[in-house]
């Protein structure tokens, strides 16, 4: 547990020093837990997300660096997106099983931010409606089947 | 003046693959902390390793010092060449140009170059190569633009000088890496060039150059990086406070720990430094758990940096060299750190509370076992004294029906009793010691003490009760030369043996010192120390009360370990 305080007060500073650009950290979510994090997170310029604003929930397990985070997009703005289910469930292949403990929520907004950039046509995975319904609340308990390498 | 400063916009070029994180433009890097840094090669490269400089106007070269240490890496075989280009683009000038220099510096032909300098050494040491005929010329005169004293533990040696132009007027200085120490990667930390603009340079060159020298010189407390264009020196403090920051932010509660010392990936110190196949270093138990995480995704262990499995040919290895500079810092510095892992120095501060405490509850336990007898209970004070672990106990002849202060502790000194607490427990002693054999049981209660963090204390405990083991299995004849052979073992640990000579009115004082404290908080102790000696002497005969505490000037240095122990008389 000391382990993964230290690490996330690492990743903390680092983060608000020296933040990828359009990520900041919302600093009254962390002053109540460091184990929660609330991200904000600016659509990047030149894509389809320009000027959209979406905020991404970290949760991290007692066993962090070694287990993924949970991430998921919260509040009222959730991406439309072909990876990213109407709950806010994002299909990351380095959330669960491609996890490393090398990387940290700095990887993860850069990923995420990619994944958005990437994107060519804003729509819902094909399968949304059936996933929400019978989905768990939290997106590590899915079993992702990761059918799209080109993000 | 240093001709590598950022401000002159040098350009740098290797012609091996750098490592993540220390490319060969850290050398050049207006950021200290990236400088700091240095560079290193890719793990698998092998000398001979090419470093070209390019500066933006001919150079006369006054001294060139590299630093060759980055973390264990050592790069022990250096050669300094020199090239003369015809011309050169200056990109200080004229920036439109700047985009076609890279491929002029990678076209480069080495053969072009003339060997200046070189030097082989021994040992991790910081090198200089000197141009004894160099001469300042206007308007480069004076102090401010000579380069900084040099240490005393510098390697120096000096630049040949081939040809006119080889010094005096070089375009490109080529730092060719030919010799690392066993196994080590090629790495350079730093390299500075002193000197002036060529005699050959235009006018408008040496007056632009002269220019940015001395605007970095006059702010030297803002701008941190213009002090290290004073003296090599400077720099490196530089370097030392850079890294000093970096370990305040990311460790605040152990703030000197170099970070090379840290796992990546936990941030904690090692105690058992792998190097991985990619190059980075971290923990054993790091690489355990990511062992364990990856096998609930069925995957065999891997690389936790590049997700590649270990093969037969590539697996993590003891970073044994990494592994021997933990430990000495640990053992040097590290008395202070309380709750890392270690395979060297003295037991924690924790790992004392919570040996203290469990000698509390024994010496507890086994004062209530002693019979009223004088004798018996003097020895069995000597006894718990040798324990080692109690901080001091003291127990006053029973018989006199003196109050007794069982024992006191370190930290908190709550043991002395007030005097019906004393009385009660004199009568719940009395009641009880009747049917109690005395300390006889001391070699079996070692072997049960559980075990408190420390090796030091670990390996005596397992010793002892090796010992006890051993004679136990004496035939009995023997017996009679056991018991006293066990507690002098034990006895001899931290008390002299003379506790036995001791008469039926005297107190015992056992003292261990807690060295690994500053000597504030001893003197605070001292004090609590004597205040608990009067009390208790006053009750005894406080006509010849005497103490004799040590004098705090003997209190040994940090660097002595082992605990000591006094005893005390009082008559």
């Amino acid at each position: 547990m000391a382990s993964m305080q230290k690490r996330l007060q690492k990743e903390l500073l680092a983060l608000q020093k020296d933040p990828p650009p359009g990520v900041r950290v919302d600093e009254a979510s962390v002053t109540k837990s460091l184990s929660t994090w609330q991200v904000d997170m600016d659509g990047a310029p030149g894509t389809l997300f320009e000027g959209e604003k979406f905020q991404l929930l970290f949760k991290f397990g007692p066993r962090y660096p070694f287990d993924s985070p949970q991430v998921v997009f919260t509040g009222p703005n959730i991406p439309v997106h072909p990876h990213v289910y109407s709950n806010g469930h994002i299909c990351l292949s380095i959330l669960t099983e491609d996890w490393s403990p090398a990387l940290s929520v700095q990887s993860v907004c850069l990923s995420i931010i990619s994944m958005l950039s990437s994107c060519k046509e804003k729509k819902r995975p094909p399968d949304n409606n059936f996933y929400v319904r019978t989905c768990s609340k939290n997106p590590k308990k899915t079993k992702w089947w990761y059918h799209d390498d080109s993000v | 003046m240093d001709l590598c400063h950022p401000a002159l916009h040098p350009r740098i070029h290797c012609d091996k693959v750098s490592a993540d994180g220390y490319d060969v433009t850290n050398l050049v890097s207006a950021d200290p902390r990236v400088r700091a840094r240095g560079f290193r090669a890719e793990y698998f490269i092998k000398p001979p390793v090419n470093v070209i400089l390019s500066f933006p106007f001919h150079i006369h070269i006054q001294r060139i010092d590299v630093d060759p240490c980055v973390g264990s890496n050592v790069s022990l075989g250096l050669q300094i060449l020199t090239h003369s280009a015809a011309s050169v683009e200056n990109w200080l000038v004229d920036s439109k140009q700047s985009s076609t220099s890279a491929s002029l510096n990678s076209a480069l032909n080495p053969d072009t170059f003339n060997l200046v300098g070189k030097a082989f050494l021994e040992e991790r040491r910081f090198l200089c190569f000197k141009n004894n005929r160099y001469s300042p010329r206007h308007p480069f005169v004076g102090k401010e633009f000579l380069p900084g004293a040099l240490d005393c533990n510098v390697y120096e040696t000096n630049l040949w000088q081939k040809s006119l132009a080889s010094l005096n007027r070089v375009s490109h200085l080529m730092v060719r890496i030919v010799r690392t120490q066993s196994a080590s990667i090629p790495v350079l930390r730093s390299v500075r060039v002193y000197g002036q603009p060529s005699a050959s340079c235009n006018k408008e060159v040496i007056s632009l150059v002269h220019q940015i020298s001395k605007s970095l010189k006059q702010p030297p407390p803002v701008e941190p990086a213009a002090t290290s264009v004073q003296s090599p020196p400077c720099k490196e403090e530089e370097v030392q406070d850079v890294s000093r920051n970096l370990q305040q932010e990311s460790s605040k509660d152990n703030p000197s720990i170099p970070l090379e010392f840290l796992d990546e990936i936990t941030l904690e110190l090692m105690a058992l430094p792998m190097m991985l196949p990619s190059g980075h270093s971290v923990d054993q138990s790091t690489l355990d758990k990511h062992s364990q995480s990856e096998e609930v995704w069925g995957r065999p262990p891997s690389d936790p940096f590049t997700g590649v499995p270990y093969t037969r040919n590539s697996y993590p290895v003891p970073n044994t060299a990494l592994k021997v500079r933990i430990d000495k810092f640990l053992l040097q510095e590290g008395k202070h750190l309380t709750n890392v892992g270690r395979t060297v120095g003295r037991r924690t501060r924790s790992a004392a509370q919570a040996s203290a405490t469990t000698s509390q509850t024994i010496s507890h336990s086994r004062t209530i076992q002693q019979a009223p007898s004088t004798s018996k209970a003097l020895h069995s004070s000597a006894q718990q004294a040798s324990q080692g672990r109690i901080n001091m106990s003291n127990s006053a002849s029973a018989s006199n029906h003196a109050p007794k202060v069982s024992e006191l502790h370190v930290n908190t000194f709550l043991c002395a009793q007030d005097p019906s607490g004393q009385s009660e427990n004199l009568a719940k002693r009395c009641t009880e010691g009747s049917e109690l054999e005395p300390c006889r049981k001391r070699p079996k209660v070692t072997g049960e003490q559980p075990y408190s963090g420390s090796h030091e204390e670990a390996l005596s405990q397992s010793l002892d009760a090796a010992l006890a083991r051993t004679l136990g299995s004496i035939p009995t004849f023997k017996r009679r030369i056991k018991e006293p052979a066990i507690s002098q073992v034990a006895a001899s640990s931290l008390v002299k043996e003379d506790n036995n000579e001791l008469h039926a009115n005297r107190g015992v004082f056992a003292v261990t010192y807690p060295w690994q404290y500053d000597i504030n908080s001893w003197a605070k102790w001292e004090q609590l120390l004597q205040v608990q000696l009067t009390s208790c002497t006053e009750l005894l005969q406080p006509s010849t009360a005497a103490v004799s505490a040590p004098d705090v000037s003997q209190v040994p240095d940090a660097g002595a370990r082992g605990e000591d122990a006094d005893l005390y008389t009082v008559c």
